[in-house]
């Protein structure tokens, strides 16, 4: 079956295959689960915004530094699997911006400057799967909850000719290749958050979530080198900007989403 | 002229007659009729406290303390509203009758006082009565059945009007408030605070008593006989007789109780009237007594009477109390008292199916708490949590007067003794009585007990009598043409242990039987259940089905119930804000959350297909006596229940009735649930939702949930249909 949802630049078809084979697992295991659900509705579908602070680097539609606020559209879906546990997919897309200039080629110093005056803009699609745990005595999908959620993000940056120039007295434009750069990345989330249900279909849902990516981390503490700082090329160090980027924006966010109990 | 005589007599004895029938339905020599609401219900029950409140609010006059007095008048009016809708409360029934023509009397004088009151009986067997600012007087039937005469029914009623007519309840109430918000430095503190309350208590009492003697010395009733009433409220701890509790109530030709079991002097009545009131909201008996000393001595006091409505009411409105009694001390689980109410009366009316079915059930329930090992606990009652709920029997040393034996025999005796000596009871009052499905059920129950908890079969019994046996005193040579047999070493000692056993009254149960095992009946009813079967023969469902291994373990139950029909009672809501460890109830919010809950438990259950049953007292017209009475048995049942807590082996009192509602309702599981919120720092909620077989008394189901949370709609329909769920899923 031919899905585009999945049609995704760099999203193998082995990877689909592997979402699919977790997702029919997952749900075969869950038909015999003696669940309540809130009113018998185990199924929710909804829409959230998750918006994180940002100072040290730019929001997407802000220069330089200052404060700013990272927007992240969310396409929801909840099944209630336990009487306390519901099992989350999501869709993030998004923009977020990442420094314009610190780039270098060997000893040429290199910096972008959008044609609209804006940062280097990150274009964000995150697949996420989490489970929201409620604490007793409350009954998914309503009350206080904990949620463990693990994204993938898929962030891209678009390449265009005469967009980077070198440093120094003389700023020429210095050529790249025209094309998209595409990043993949891993993060785990906590998220503190509750739900509430209005008329016994409307879902609403707020939080706060702390986010971390192992690898960021990981490597930071076995070579000390942040993300990768120390690649030679452009797209490397592209690419550590927006790995340094996603990292922090993963830190903190603000969410609230609205649903609705379908079945 | 000798027509109007002979008409009038006529009518005279027609009345009486139709009077005397009317107070004497309940009560003949074979069995009673417990008491029952009947008729169109009044007004009041009609009402719903929001509206009377809402009313009544907006006419409080304006003062300091307006804001207090309509606080008042709120919750007033909805715990009267919870107390008439309780189903406690009789209507039209005799004794309500009977009390309101002795107000009549009182009144006469003041007919628009009169109409202002509104005197009803509670079932209770609490010696009390009371009253509230709006013209409501109960009285409970435990002290209808302590009273001597009329008069001193007059002196109660009269007191509980001077509480009405100068609106003691309203001034105790401001009081209290006015010393929580004191700032004095005496008042300030909490004990001082408590104390002057009950002085102020106190100061009320006593204008009561002043003013209500002032009130009956306007009428013709005997002001001498008011000292009987001070009486009664003294000993009111005691039973309402007090006659000699003799042995061989329980004994027969066979069983006899050893004289150990008997306490040869009982304890006497301690008079003391003079005790520490300080923390009573009551004077003692002394100070009231001395307080109108003086006003008792009346001039015409030859002229008086003790009965100006009419002696034979008066005493068969007594005796219906006293047979009422009986039923309420077993609802509250007091079986002893129970028993000697039961006894007390049994004198006067011997074959009395109703009284020996009231010895009997409490003989069983004694029996099965004993056999569950219940022994030595204090009692516990009215505790919130079921299994916290414990029974044993009263230390004798604490009872007073003729009741002491019979308190001291049911301790002492064995699990096993006592399961004997109440098979022994029970199955003789079966025989006499033998359509009698309690009296059938509980013989049943008993030859259980004894079979699966004391472990005791046919042949632990003795066919022949001591005298049979000791007469025995050789063991006979049996002869034959050819052959002599001699006594030999093992006969002789079979003999001297035979002899030893006939000579000790320590193991009399096992001659209880020797009358009994020559009855075809019991023999075969005793064989079947020793041979496990469990379910005995008559087809009676509150009999606890015992298991084989008679193991008391309880096992852990399905978590789905799969039953298709409930009946739901108004569920129990309160709201409340916690001010700094001030506590006040919302009353209308409460009232439209109870709502609110109901609705919710409507909508889940159609959503699940459960059928509902709902047996509400909203919305009750005039002609809704059946389903007040529904209502009423059932609120009877759970509180009997609960007291029971995890013991639900225990016969319940309303047994054959609530088998009846069954048949109507067509259902034996009943719902009950309720929500209570507080706002302080913080929201706390508390949920619960319990289901009961009637039939056997099983709690199917019983589920809270504590969270700290706003009682919102959401949380309360996720909680309702989760536990409706659970109730109408068929278990895997």
């Amino acid at each position: 079956m031919k899905l585009i949802l999945f049609r995704i630049p760099g999203f193998s078809e082995k990877m689909k295959k592997t979402l699919l084979l977790l997702v029919a697992l997952l749900t075969c295991f869950t038909v015999n689960a003696q669940v309540a659900g809130y009113m018998g509705k185990r199924f929710n579908i909804g829409y959230s915004v998750y918006a994180s602070p940002t100072y040290l680097y730019p929001s997407f539609n802000s220069e330089g530094f200052g404060p700013g606020i990272n927007i992240l559209h969310c396409a929801d879906a909840e099944y209630v699997i336990k009487q306390r546990t519901s099992m989350c997919f999501s869709v993030q897309f998004g923009k977020t911006g990442v420094h314009t200039d610190g780039y270098s080629t060997g000893s040429t110093g290199v910096y972008y400057r959008s044609k609209s005056g804006g940062p280097m803009v990150i274009n964000l699609l995150n697949f996420g799967i989490g489970f929201k745990f409620f604490g007793r005595p409350q009954l998914a999908p309503l009350g206080k909850y904990k949620k463990l959620d693990f994204l993938i993000l898929a962030s891209s940056v678009s390449k265009s000719n005469g967009s980077f120039y070198t440093t120094g007295n003389q700023q020429k434009p210095y050529p790249v290749k025209e094309g998209t750069l595409s990043y993949k990345s891993f993060a785990i989330g906590w998220t503190f958050g509750r739900q509430r249900i209005f008329s016994n279909i409307l879902v609403l849902d707020t939080g706060f979530r702390f986010g971390i990516m192992p690898g960021q981390v990981f490597s930071t503490l076995t070579d000390g080198d942040f993300a990768g700082d120390s690649s030679n090329s452009l797209g490397g160090q592209i690419g550590s900007a927006v790995k340094n980027r996603l990292f922090f924006a993963q830190l903190f966010n603000l969410h609230i989403g609205i649903g609705f109990l379908a079945f | 002229m000798t027509f109007r005589i002979f008409r009038n007599f006529l009518s005279c004895s027609i009345a009486v007659t139709l009077l005397s029938s009317g107070l004497n339905a309940q009560i003949s020599a074979k069995n009673y009729t417990p008491l029952v609401s009947s008729g169109a219900l009044p007004e009041e029950f009609l009402k719903t406290a929001r509206s009377i409140s809402e009313e009544e609010v907006k006419a409080v006059e304006y003062g300091l303390d307006r804001y207090a007095r309509q606080q008042f008048v709120i919750a007033n009016n909805y715990f009267l509203r919870d107390l008439l809708l309780s189903g406690d409360v009789l209507i039209n029934d005799p004794l309500t009758r009977y009390v309101n023509k002795v107000a009549d009397e009182i009144l006469k004088n003041d007919p628009t006082f009169r109409q202002q009151l509104k005197i009803y009986v509670t079932k209770s067997p609490d010696v009390n009565a009371y009253a509230f600012d709006k013209g409501f007087i109960f009285i409970n039937v435990g002290l209808l059945a302590q009273l001597e005469n009329e008069a001193q029914l007059a002196f109660v009623l009269s007191h509980e009007m001077t509480h009405i007519l100068k609106k003691h309840s309203v001034s105790q109430y401001i009081e209290n408030i006015r010393l929580e918000h004191s700032t004095s430095s005496y008042e300030r503190g909490s004990e001082d605070r408590s104390l002057e309350k009950y002085r102020f208590s106190k100061e009320q009492e006593g204008d009561a008593d002043m003013e209500g003697l002032k009130m009956l010395k306007q009428t013709n009733y005997s002001i001498k006989a008011l000292n009987g009433a001070f009486d009664v409220l003294q000993y009111s701890y005691l039973p309402f007789e007090l006659i000699e509790f003799k042995k061989s109530f329980f004994e027969d030709e066979h069983l006899r109780l050893p004289d150990t079991l008997f306490l040869k002097k009982t304890s006497e009545i301690k008079s003391n009237d003079d005790y520490d009131d300080s923390k009573s909201t009551h004077p003692n008996i002394r100070k009231r007594r001395g307080s109108i000393e003086a006003e008792l001595k009346v001039a015409d006091e030859s002229s008086r009477k003790k009965y100006l409505v009419s002696e034979e009411e008066f005493k068969s409105m007594r005796e219906i109390s006293r047979f009422e009694t009986c039923r309420l001390y077993l609802a509250d689980r007091d079986y002893v008292n129970a028993i000697y109410a039961s006894y007390i009366l049994l004198q006067k009316y011997p074959e009395n199916a109703y009284l020996k079915k009231m010895v009997s059930t409490s003989l069983y329930n004694i029996a099965v708490n004993k056999a569950s090992g219940y022994r030595g606990r204090s009692i516990s009652t009215g505790e919130a949590s079921l299994s916290s709920s414990t029974y044993s029997i009263e230390n004798y040393q604490t009872i007073e007067g003729a009741s002491q034996r019979l308190y001291y025999m049911l301790d002492n005796l064995s699990s096993k003794e006592l399961n004997v000596m109440a098979l022994a009871y029970t199955y003789k009052a079966h025989r006499q009585f033998p359509e009698d499905k309690t009296l059938s059920a509980l013989t049943d129950s008993l030859f259980s007990e004894l079979v699966n908890s004391s472990n005791l079969y046919l042949n632990d019994f003795s066919h022949r009598t001591k005298v049979e046996i000791k007469s025995a005193d050789t063991v006979k040579a049996v002869v034959d043409s050819s052959e002599v047999v001699e006594e030999s070493k093992y006969s002789t000692i079979k003999r001297q242990q035979q002899k030893a056993e006939v000579e000790t009254e320590e193991n009399f149960i096992k001659y209880a039987f020797v009358g009994l095992l020559k009855d075809e009946e019991f023999v075969k009813r005793y064989t079947q259940m020793a041979k496990g079967l469990t379910r005995p023969r008559v087809n009676d469902e509150y009999v606890s089905t015992p298991s084989k291994t008679g193991s008391k373990k309880k096992k852990a139950g399905p978590p789905y119930l799969g039953i298709s029909k409930v009946v739901f009672i108004d569920p129990f809501y309160m709201r409340v804000k916690n001010d700094h460890g001030n506590k006040s109830v919302n009353f209308y919010e409460s009232e439209d959350q109870q709502q609110v809950l109901a609705d919710i438990q409507r909508k889940c259950a159609e959503r699940l297909k459960l059928e509902y049953v709902s047996l509400t007292t909203k919305g009750l017209s005039q002609s809704d006596i059946e389903r007040y009475n529904d209502n009423a048995l059932i609120n009877e049942w759970l509180g009997e229940r609960f007291k029971h807590g995890d013991n639900n082996h225990e016969m319940m009192t309303s047994s054959e009735s609530i088998r009846q509602l069954i048949g109507k309702l067509g259902t034996k599981y009943v719902a009950w649930s309720g929500n209570y919120n507080s706002k302080g720092k913080a929201y706390r909620n508390t949920y619960f939702f319990i289901v009961f077989d009637l039939e056997s008394g099983e709690m199917k189901k019983f589920e809270t949930r504590y969270t700290r949370a706003k009682d919102t709609r959401d949380l309360l329909s996720s909680f309702v249909y989760n536990s409706l769920m659970h109730v109408t899923k068929k278990p895997e």
